[in-house]
């Protein structure tokens, strides 16, 4: 059941196909003007691809290469966060990262590194001796030998940013659908019009198509696809797995910066780095795989990540990890970003191959596309304008946790489930569980309120809460408990009930 | 008549007894499972004048009310309880001690202040004693500060996630720990899987390989790592061997298949030295995997107090008088360290309210605490055949090992058991086996419709006050043994029956239950 569902039209101006942050943010900015737009996703909610699972930081941008969409979009996306995040009501932390090297060698790459950076117009870089290293951050290994330290490297929940950017979107009009997967676009040539095909709830429910005047392929490790459906084969995709270890928030202040050592050919390396949510993050490794779905992790690839993240902070407890997990990256053909409108196929907009450093270029991204397809529909001779009475700031939801007591107190004298906690790992109270099923635009997913609110992402991975989270849903939604999924159709997380009073008469 | 209050004494939580809440107490006990309970009722038995508990949960009891099977109370009561029965008396006692019992509530923080009192009334400057500040939250109570002489931690602990273990893998539905399982199955009446690999071999994997079976879920082996099973003997016999469960040993999960559901796992086997035997890996299809691979003490509050922590036990540091490291909180039952048996939590418990009634009262304190006995190991690789039998005794928790051999003339004899008692139950063992059946009825008034089918109602709290509805389960048992035959016939009869009105504690609810001549009567509510 979509919690927020608008019946989808027959046509929009622009549909965007995925809704990871990319997608979001794209719909966040076109939301503001007089056209009708779309997005669609075929999972049941937003974020459940590489973004959410990734690094969760905002790079600097000494590391892509000179003259790259990467070097251009890093740089120009990471000057933009700290105002987008304040605007959408998402912390983000500017803690600043450091590349770490071993050795005369590896201070050598940093030396490049360094030089790189400042090409890319990277502020504030600075290299730093053993000690100074030590001093600014003792947890680091004592064999290092040198660093690199981004002032403007930052950290941030790209999931939270993406649901915020969404939420924005849909009070301002666009249209979100969930569980629709392309699976055929054509294209008419005389009005240029987009007529693209869907598969709903993972094939159980029925085809339909949705008519659009442009199309924005924002669709991840899957946008060749979705590009070669329009009939762009320009690039292909190649998926990429990076998995990650997540460590108790009890020692999530053992680091304060992100940590990289110099990169090798496989890429920027294993990192460690905190949260905004206090726990530390721990990878990636990098393998290609074949299926763009399989987000398996493995246990030599955990070793892998452990055995680089010790190097780096030897003192890192490992006992401390509560989850494993693996995300997806598009890595393209093309070695480098894909953004614009398509030069085979007119109107329709690339955010493809959108791998590290897509969250932190996101922003920049999403202002480019916005400019083109604004500029494209103005050209085709429609008035378009920003839309009176709308608003492109969202107010955080509450996190009574960090709230001071007299804050607290004021929340509860006029909700005293305030005082309910619902998950205890994580210290979430009932009313913001109820508050994110409430925003949720897509599927009220298990997933997706732990995602909102951090209810079951503690220690005892839901343990505790998962009994008391089906309730609340079962309540506030109208749900049976055994229709409730953990991230969509065919997860359901119950198989039916113990006891059930037999309809069959006499 | 003893049932009839402790039901009243459940109601009361939610009168105005809660609203009532003082600043100060003598004792303050975090949490109300057994060892909370248990504690609480000895400190206010040994002298301290207020005792309160803090409960998280909507009732007290803990851990109990999901653990509706029996094996509680052997020690104490030399009677084999359910979890809710045995919670129930406990209540009972706390109750008529004049403990206060204070539920849906969740205890923030634990710090000492800057004031002291004189234990026993020595105005002596060396005698003074730091009062504590206890920092609570819940919705008959808002955010309050409360204060206390001394605080007993009583939270118990938390199970052991996959996370924690690191099995790899897809991360899709069906995968979950052994005592969520048992709450969803027993307290709110779902089934969490039809076709169930549990890994690890502890005690509540055992009992819910039972539960989940008799609910008619198939479970297709349980996997143990260590080559010995890693819950109590008479857990293996009842929950697996009685119902032809596989056991493998040496055995764990690789991998977790599948992408919305979990549709297999991959298991492996492993030699003496723990390493994985080459091409032992084999799949086994199933829609759950049940983790009950270790229990680990529940001490975020513990270490926020600053509390020494054992790295032994994952509990605190307790010294001779039984004190933590910070004077006047005192730490019980799996918090302290994981117990495996209920009884002795209670027992420890209440030499540990004891130590806390002695330090508010300013009396000296020394004892010590009951060191549980290492479990005999099973060897199942021992043959049995036809005429030959091991048999694990469940009379008392000893746990003897009795042999039982075919004579060439059909008749069965006996060694290894150390009472009378062990031979009856060995002898009906290899004749006709009996078990207490334990399970859960609905209760359905009539006319009433579910409360949670209109939706989009946030007046109510969850955890707070929502026991007592029109329709929900309660924990049942037989009220004598039946034969291990009749169990799927019991189960069928019990599984069509609906109870139409709210029952007490102990009401006969179904008689001669599939003919056996047994009962079925409430154990809980």
């Amino acid at each position: 059941m979509t919690q927020n569902s608008r019946q989808p039209a027959p046509f929009y101006d622009v549909v965007i196909v995925g809704g990871g942050v990319v997608g979001s943010l794209v719909a966040y900015r076109l939301s503001q003007y007089n056209i009708s737009i779309c997005l669609l996703d075929k999972e049941a909610d937003l974020a459940t691809g590489a973004t959410g699972a990734n690094s969760a930081i905002v790079h600097a941008g000494y590391d892509p290469k000179p003259g790259s969409m990467k070097a251009k979009y890093n740089v120009e996306g990471n000057l933009l966060f700290q105002t987008l995040c304040d605007t959408l009501g998402v912390p983000f932390i500017r803690n600043g990262s450091l590349v770490l090297a071993f050795n005369e060698q590896e201070h050598s790459q940093l030396a490049g590194l360094l030089q790189n950076g400042r090409i890319n117009g990277v502020p504030g870089l600075e290299m730093l001796r053993a000690e100074q290293v030590r001093n600014l951050e003792p947890s680091v290994s004592g064999e290092v030998y040198s660093a690199l330290l981004a002032p403007t490297g930052g950290i941030v929940c790209p999931y939270e940013l993406t649901f915020a950017a969404a939420e924005v979107a849909y009070d301002n009009g666009a249209g979100f659908l969930f569980e629709h997967e392309v699976t055929r676009i054509s294209r008419d040539d005389k009005d240029g019009r987009f007529t693209l095909t869907c598969a709903t709830s993972k094939g159980h429910g029925p085809i339909i198509q949705i008519e659009a005047g442009l199309v924005v392929n924002a669709a991840g490790v899957y946008s060749d696809k979705v590009s070669a459906m329009a009939g762009d084969r320009s690039f292909a995709i190649t998926p990429r797995r990076g998995e990650y270890s997540i460590v108790d928030k009890q020692i999530g202040r053992h680091v304060r910066h992100t940590i990289f050592q110099a990169p090798t050919e496989k890429g920027k390396g294993i990192l460690v780095t905190p949260a905004v949510d206090e726990n530390i993050i721990v990878g990636p490794n990098a393998r290609f795989i074949d299926d763009p779905s399989d987000t398996s992790t493995t246990a030599e690839g955990i070793e892998e990540i452990w055995a680089n993240a010790l190097r780096s902070v030897p003192s890192l407890d490992r006992s401390y990890s509560i989850r494993a997990f693996s995300g997806i990256r598009a890595t393209s053909s093309t070695h480098d970003f894909i953004v614009g409108e398509s030069a085979a196929v007119p109107g329709l907009f690339q955010a493809a191959g959108i791998e590290s450093p897509g969250l932190t270029a996101a922003p920049a991204i999403a202002a480019v596309l916005e400019e083109s397809v604004v500029g494209t529909i103005r050209r085709s001779g429609k008035a378009i304008t920003v839309k009176p009475g709308i608003t492109m700031n969202r107010k955080a939801p509450v996190k009574f946790r960090s709230l001071e007591l007299d804050a607290q107190n004021e929340l509860l004298a006029s909700n005293p489930l305030y005082a309910n906690v619902v998950c205890r790992c994580e210290n979430v109270t009932e009313p913001e569980v109820i508050d994110a099923i409430r925003r949720t635009i897509g599927e009220v997913t298990v997933n997706g309120i732990k995602m909102r609110t951090r209810s079951g992402m503690g220690r005892c991975q839901g343990g505790f809460c998962l009994p008391r989270i089906l309730a609340i849903v079962a309540r506030e939604t109208g749900m049976d408990e055994t229709d409730i999924t953990l991230s969509g159709t065919g997860s359901e997380i119950l198989t039916g009930r113990t006891r059930v009073i037999s309809r069959v008469d006499g | 008549m003893m049932d009839r209050d402790i039901r009243n004494s459940i109601i009361q939580y939610d009168t105005p007894e809660m609203h009532n809440i003082r600043d100060e107490y003598d004792v303050v006990v975090v949490g109300a499972g057994p060892a909370g309970l248990s504690s609480a009722t000895s400190a206010k038995i040994a002298g301290a004048r207020d005792v309160l508990i803090v409960e998280r949960d909507r009732m007290p009891g803990g851990i109990l009310p999901q653990c509706i099977h029996t094996g509680f109370g052997l020690l104490e009561y030399n009677e084999e309880l359910t979890g809710p029965e045995y919670a129930g008396r406990w209540i009972a006692k706390a109750r008529a001690a004049g403990v206060k019992i204070l539920t849906g509530t969740i205890v923030l923080s634990i710090r000492d202040t800057e004031d002291v009192f004189h234990a026993g009334g020595d105005q002596n400057a060396a005698a003074a004693k730091t009062m504590k500040e206890i920092v609570i939250s819940g919705v008959c109570t808002g955010i309050r500060t409360i204060r206390a002489k001394a605080v007993i931690l009583a939270m118990g602990c938390r199970e052991r996630t996959r996370g924690a273990l690191g099995i790899p893998g897809r991360r899709p539905a069906g995968v979950i720990t052994a005592g969520c399982a048992q709450r969803l199955v027993n307290v709110e009446g779902f089934m969490p899987g039809r076709r169930v690999v549990i890994l690890g071999s502890g005690d509540i994997g055992l009992i819910m390989a039972r539960r989940m079976t008799l609910e008619g879920a198939r479970v297709v082996a349980v996997c143990e790592k260590m080559p010995k099973p890693g819950g109590l003997e008479r857990n293996v016999q009842q929950c697996l061997k009685d119902f032809g469960i596989p056991l493998i040993l040496n055995c764990t999960i690789i991998e977790i298949h599948g992408k919305d559901r979990v549709d297999s796992v991959t298991i492996a086997r492993f030699d003496r030295d723990g390493k994985m035997i080459e091409g032992s890996s084999e799949n086994i299809g199933c829609d759950t995997v049940m983790l009950s691979v270790g229990l680990i003490p529940e001490n975020e509050l513990s270490r926020s107090a600053g509390l020494k922590m054992d790295p032994r036990t994952g509990g605190p540091v307790a010294g001779a008088d039984l004190q933590t490291s910070v004077p006047g909180i005192f730490a019980c039952g799996n918090v302290f360290k994981v117990y495996d048996l209920v009884d002795n939590v209670s027992l420890d418990s209440v030499t540990i309210g004891k130590a806390a009634g002695a330090y508010v009262a300013g009396r000296d304190f020394k004892g010590s605490l009951r060191i549980e006995k290492e479990k005999k190991s099973a060897d199942f690789e021992e043959p049995e055949d036809d005429d030959t039998k091991f048999i694990i005794c469940t009379v008392c928790p000893r746990s003897c090992r009795i042999r039982a051999k075919r004579e060439p003339g059909g008749e069965w004899a006996f060694d290894g058991y150390s009472c009378s008692r062990g031979t009856e139950y060995a002898i009906a063992e290899v004749s006709n086996p009996v078990r207490v059946l334990t399970s859960t009825v609905l209760m359905k008034i009539p006319g009433s419709d579910h409360p949670d089918s209109e939706g989009g109602t946030a007046d109510r709290s969850i955890i707070c006050g929502e026991f007592l509805t029109d329709e929900r389960i309660y924990p049942v048992r037989t009220d004598r043994p039946i034969p291990l035959g009749k169990m799927s016939d019991a189960m069928a009869q019990i599984r069509r029956f609906v109870l139409d009105h709210v029952p007490d504690v102990g009401e006969i609810v179904i008689t001669n239950i599939a003919g056996t001549d047994a009962n079925i009567k409430v154990t809980g509510l």
